[in-house]
């Protein structure tokens, strides 16, 4: 039998069901590695259990290996303690699937998820959430992040990023703070170029949500780098437009440092930027190519073609303005095209 | 005494090329190369304005102080005169032992003539023939001293006609080496010969020389050399030194049959530059033209502990100037003279500028190595194309004997590896260890030996055989999975050919080759176009990583993840952890996790050792061994022996060809059976055999030596002596 049993996000979490269950468990093991469990619910955890029981901490090598622990629970009653709840960590998923194929019974005892409690803190609301994301410490991660935000916001979704949590091996813990995470999407801005990070992005950043130091604070970049949030754990709310009810819950349950705006309202799909970036171009290209043809006194059929081009790219401008994106883009890269071989024929670099 | 010019004295007399000469000394060990070019230097060396006020007081203590540098300094420049004309002599650094590394080679473009030293009593030695010949390949013109007279009459009591009967012996010997190794239209013209003034006999230690000329103008003879030395009367050898100084009877055979640059240049570049002699920049070579573009190429690297790096080399073509801009030819990047130097002595003097013929020293060009071409114009063909990273097939672990020394090996280790780019160190991160690879058993002797030389103790370990994993088969593709099983890599695996392997080894493909231009040499050598186009990764020990992923998302941002897998199998295979030769590895396919938290580095670059191990272990995985190639010359008598000891040593003997009265024999024979090779050569044939090695190939270790080879390798690297099975890294679904 394996127990996978959430000890939720509160300190003093009383563990009703739980606490009976890890009774009977001949092994208990820890894990404090997707996330951290205080020191003082360990102690509570000890005692209710008396000195008898045996608490293991272990690695995330052993969890993710997860042979001893499948051993063992082919005859023993095995129980695995994390944070939050269990089942929002993919890898005691990944885990529990494979107990099953070794017909190994699982029993899982949920808890509150720091994910959930989160949003509910930030009185945004669950059904308008996006793809969850975490932001690490590693470079290339701020690619991902931005992403997500951008594709969410393009779905009027709001964003949470998670960020990096790491226990070393000398047991030291390392939280990714909420300032860096600000640079490293002000800096992922510069390299992508989408236009929708800057000084005047509202967040939402809530630190060691569950505890009773528990912090949110909700304001423009401008005024939100720099504070010092203090120790982890931290998350970021990149929010979309919110709904009146959302506006009313952040005025009320965060700390506010500038009113709420929205972030939707410099959002441009790919196709607008494609569009904006492109037209200028082709028009001037197609200028330049008509002083060709005129000063090498070139055939009309080129002048035709040309013309072509320039219808092309005007319809791909109608189309934008008529919110037909598809056609916009197919318009306009037809016309790019045209002029594209019409510069090899002419020869002009 | 010295004699004392100013840096425009200098510059007047290299106006006229005529004056100059650029010459090296091929001795062996022991012959007196560094006595004779002390002498040299001592006696007829121009001091240099900076320390001429120091110089005054010089005394022979304080040269010997100097010796050292005399001995690993990269030009020594003298000043002569003869029938009052001025001569400025450059003097470059040849090393005497076998080339390994293209040292010898390149000392030798630089020169125009050598003077070959040899004992008296052991006469023309294996290393001093194996150089002179390398110079007559060269057309670089050779010149006899016969050193050590004094041995002929202290130990082998020889009378004056004796000794000159055994001299003629040893001038004949040298002329076989001419007859055999020089071009038939040379032959004649460079045989040695008393009464052509092309020899000299003396006693580099007692600094007395003389050749015909100066014997007949002083009046010295073979006479005088047996009374001085029968007597042992001090005041008689004190004598000879006045009657008939050491370095004017080099100097003078010097001047006299060495030609100067503008002379050589018109038949030594068409030999030794392989470009297209009637463009613009090959007349100008031919003609050694101040005014035609710069071309030098550099034969030594110093580093000089202010200065930085000190190129050294020698200008075939046009004028350089401080501030000038040159084309590092084999470095492909631009470098900027800070200062042209001149040696004067041994001691470096700024010059500002310098034309054709001459030695310039050049402060500033930070990437320089040993063997590039400096150029004024892009795309010119190279002096040598420099072979980067050979192939170093054998390692020592070396360590300073005392621990407070590290630093100083660690300097030692990278001034030899600057000058020698085909010495390779590395830190053996497990075990600390520092660890030393070359070409062979001797190049590392050599090496240490140059350590050694620094004055620093160390200690070394027994050579070991670096190997080599390859596959011989296709494979895959495979599937693994990261630690955390959210990712999975697929992967396939085939044989890169050999024609690509040695694209990669002359640096024609390398990692930052245009994608475009590497696509096009790859479809030209048979890839299919999207092959060609999705090189991700080109090992220069010969492997390449394919990405042949097609639309996965996230993939841009794991390349770098999945790159340090790559990075991490080729230099430990999955049969002794050797480095890899050979392998194409193809990302087929990747499914990654959804957040960057669960497919960072620590995820994928397991993952991806993973799908390589197992995709290369069902991929029929070989050892490579290094096999070196050997030429061996012998009398036609010992041809049996030595084919005997070949095969004895796993070794084939490939071709004999008769030159002379000496057979040449090419053979082939594995690294690993070379240690004693020496000792086995010279009992068995009495020390009749001469040879040189060189790294040849690489090869499949035969199956039958293969298992015990794997265990025992595994086992010294301290792993479980069984290589592993590709269960342990492919996964399942």
């Amino acid at each position: 039998m394996l127990y996978l049993i959430g000890a939720g996000i509160y300190d003093n979490f009383e563990m009703c069901d739980s606490v009976s269950i890890l009774k009977d468990c001949d092994r208990i093991y820890i894990e404090r590695f997707t996330s951290p469990i205080s020191d003082h619910f360990i102690q509570i955890l000890k005692s209710t259990l008396g000195s008898g029981k045996k608490i293991e901490f272990v690695k995330r090598w052993f969890v993710e290996d997860g042979r001893q622990i499948l051993d063992e629970s082919k005859t023993l009653n095995v129980g695995l303690v994390s944070y939050g709840d269990p089942t929002m960590a993919t890898t005691f998923t990944e885990l529990r699937i494979r107990a099953i194929k070794n017909d190994i019974v699982v029993k899982v005892i949920h808890a509150a998820s720091g994910i959930t409690s989160l949003v509910g803190e930030s009185g945004l609301q669950i059904y308008k959430m996006g793809k969850i994301v975490t932001m690490m410490e590693e470079r290339q991660s701020a690619i991902s992040v931005y992403t997500t935000i951008f594709n969410n916001l393009n779905l009027n979704c709001h964003t949470v990023i998670l960020t990096e949590y790491r226990q070393d091996e000398n047991e030291s813990v390392f939280f990714l703070k909420p300032n860096d995470v600000i640079s490293k999407l002000l800096d992922a801005e510069k390299d992508i170029k989408y236009e929708f990070v800057s000084e005047d992005s509202f967040l939402i950043i809530l630190s060691r949500i569950g505890t009773d130091s528990q912090r949110i604070v909700s304001g423009k970049i401008r005024s939100l780098f720099g504070i010092d949030y203090g120790n982890g754990p931290h998350a970021i709310i990149f929010p979309s437009k919110l709904h009146f009810t959302e506006e009313d819950a952040v005025l009320n349950l965060t700390e506010i440092l500038d009113a709420p705006s929205d972030n939707t309202v410099v959002i441009k799909s790919i196709s607008e930027h494609m569009i904006n970036r492109y037209e200028p171009m082709i028009r001037n290209e197609i200028k330049q190519i008509r002083e060709s043809i005129i000063s090498k006194k070139k055939e009309n059929i080129q002048l035709e073609m040309l013309e072509n081009a320039e219808l092309y790219l005007d319809d791909a401008i109608q189309f934008f303005r008529q919110g037909k994106k598809e056609l916009a883009v197919l318009s306009i890269g037809y016309a790019d095209g045209l002029v594209d071989s019409m510069k090899q024929m002419l020869e002009i670099e | 005494m010295p004699k004392f010019k100013s840096t425009q004295d200098i510059l007047r007399i290299i106006g006229n090329k005529d004056q100059i000469r650029n010459f090296g000394v091929i001795a062996h060990v022991d012959h007196g190369k560094t006595t004779m070019s002390d002498s040299l230097l001592a006696a007829s060396g121009i001091i240099s304005p900076s320390v001429a006020g120091q110089a005054l007081a010089l005394d022979s203590m304080k040269l010997e102080q100097n010796r050292q540098m005399t001995i690993r300094g990269a030009n020594v420049t003298l000043y002569y005169e003869i029938g009052g004309k001025e001569y400025v002599i450059n003097m470059i650094d040849t090393p005497g032992h076998i080339d390994f590394t293209g040292r010898v080679t390149r000392a030798l473009r630089a020169i125009d003539g050598v003077v070959v030293v040899s004992d008296s009593v052991e006469g023309i030695m294996t290393q001093t023939e194996t150089v002179t010949r390398q110079a007559l390949e060269e057309r670089v013109r050779p010149v006899l001293y016969i050193n050590k007279i004094d041995r002929l009459v202290k130990e082998l009591r020889l009378d004056a006609p004796a000794m000159q009967k055994w001299l003629s012996n040893i001038i004949a010997e040298f002329n076989k080496l001419v007859d055999i190794y020089a071009e038939p239209e040379l032959k004649e013209k460079w045989k040695v010969s008393i009464q052509g003034n092309s020899v000299a006999f003396g006693s580099a230690k007692d600094r007395w020389g003389f050749n015909y000329n100066i014997a007949q103008k002083n009046g010295v003879g073979f006479k005088d050399v047996y009374d001085a030395y029968n007597s042992d009367d001090q005041a008689l050898i004190k004598s000879l030194s006045e009657k008939a100084p050491l370095h004017e009877a080099v100097l003078g055979m010097v001047v006299q049959h060495h030609p100067p640059p503008h002379v050589a240049q018109r038949y030594r570049i068409p030999k030794i530059w392989p470009g297209d002699l009637d463009s613009d920049i090959g007349k100008s070579l031919v003609s050694c033209d101040d005014k035609g573009p710069i071309l030098m190429m550099v034969t030594t690297i110093n580093v000089d502990p202010q200065a930085g790096r000190i190129a050294t080399g020698r200008l075939f073509s046009g004028t350089i100037k401080d501030g000038d801009e040159v084309y590092l030819i084999d470095g492909k990047r631009m470098g900027k003279v800070q200062s042209v130097n001149i040696y004067m002595g041994n001691t470096r003097e700024v010059v500002n500028m310098l034309p054709a013929g001459n030695i310039p020293a050049l402060l500033g060009i930070d990437h320089a190595i040993a063997g590039e071409t400096f150029s004024s114009v892009k795309n010119v063909p190279a002096f040598e194309s420099i072979k980067y990273v050979s192939e170093p097939v054998v390692t020592i672990a070396i360590e300073p004997k005392h621990p407070k020394d590290l630093p100083k090996l660690v300097e030692a280790l990278r001034r030899i590896t600057v000058e020698d780019p085909n010495l390779i160190v590395k830190i053996n991160e497990e075990t600390g260890e520092t660890l030393l690879s070359g070409m062979g058993v001797l190049h590392l002797e050599i090496a240490t030996s140059l350590i050694l030389e620094t004055g620093l103790e160390i200690t070394t370990t027994q050579p070991l055989i670096n190997y080599r994993e390859t596959i011989r088969n296709s494979a895959g593709p495979i599937m693994s999975k990261s630690p955390n099983k959210h990712n999975k890599i697929f992967m396939r695996i085939e044989p890169l050919s050999e024609e690509i392997i040695e694209l990669i080894k002359n640096g024609q493909i390398h990692e930052d080759l245009d994608k475009k231009q590497m696509a096009k040499l790859l479809r030209e050598k048979g890839w299919s176009a999207d092959e060609a186009k999705s090189v991700a990764a080109v090992d220069v020990s010969g492997n390449i990583l394919l990405d042949q992923t097609k639309g996965v998302q996230f993939i841009q941002e794991s390349m770098d993840s999945i790159r340090s897998g790559f990075d991490d199998v080729i230099h430990s295979g999955p049969l002794a952890h050797e480095t890899l030769r050979g392998v194409k590895f193809v990302l087929h396919h990747f499914v990654p996790h959804e957040d960057p938290a669960h497919r960072g580095l620590a995820q994928l670059m397991p993952a991806t050792r993973r799908a390589m191990l197992g995709s290369m272990l069902l991929a029929d995985p070989a050892l490579l061994e290094p096999i070196l190639g050997m030429e061996i010359k012998c009398p036609q008598e010992q041809i049996g022996t030595v084919a005997g000891i070949l095969s004895g040593k796993r070794g084939k003997l490939l071709n004999v060809e008769q030159k002379g009265v000496i057979s040449i024999i090419q053979g082939e024979v594995p690294a690993s059976e070379t240690f004693d090779l020496s000792e086995v050569m010279r009992g068995g044939t009495a020390g009749k055999a001469l040879w040189n090695t060189y790294f040849k190939t690489w090869q499949v270790v035969p199956q039958s030596i293969f298992k015990t080879l794997v265990n025992d390798t595994r086992k010294r690297k301290g792993l479980n002596p069984e290589p592993p099975t590709s269960d342990e890294f492919v996964d399942k679904e």
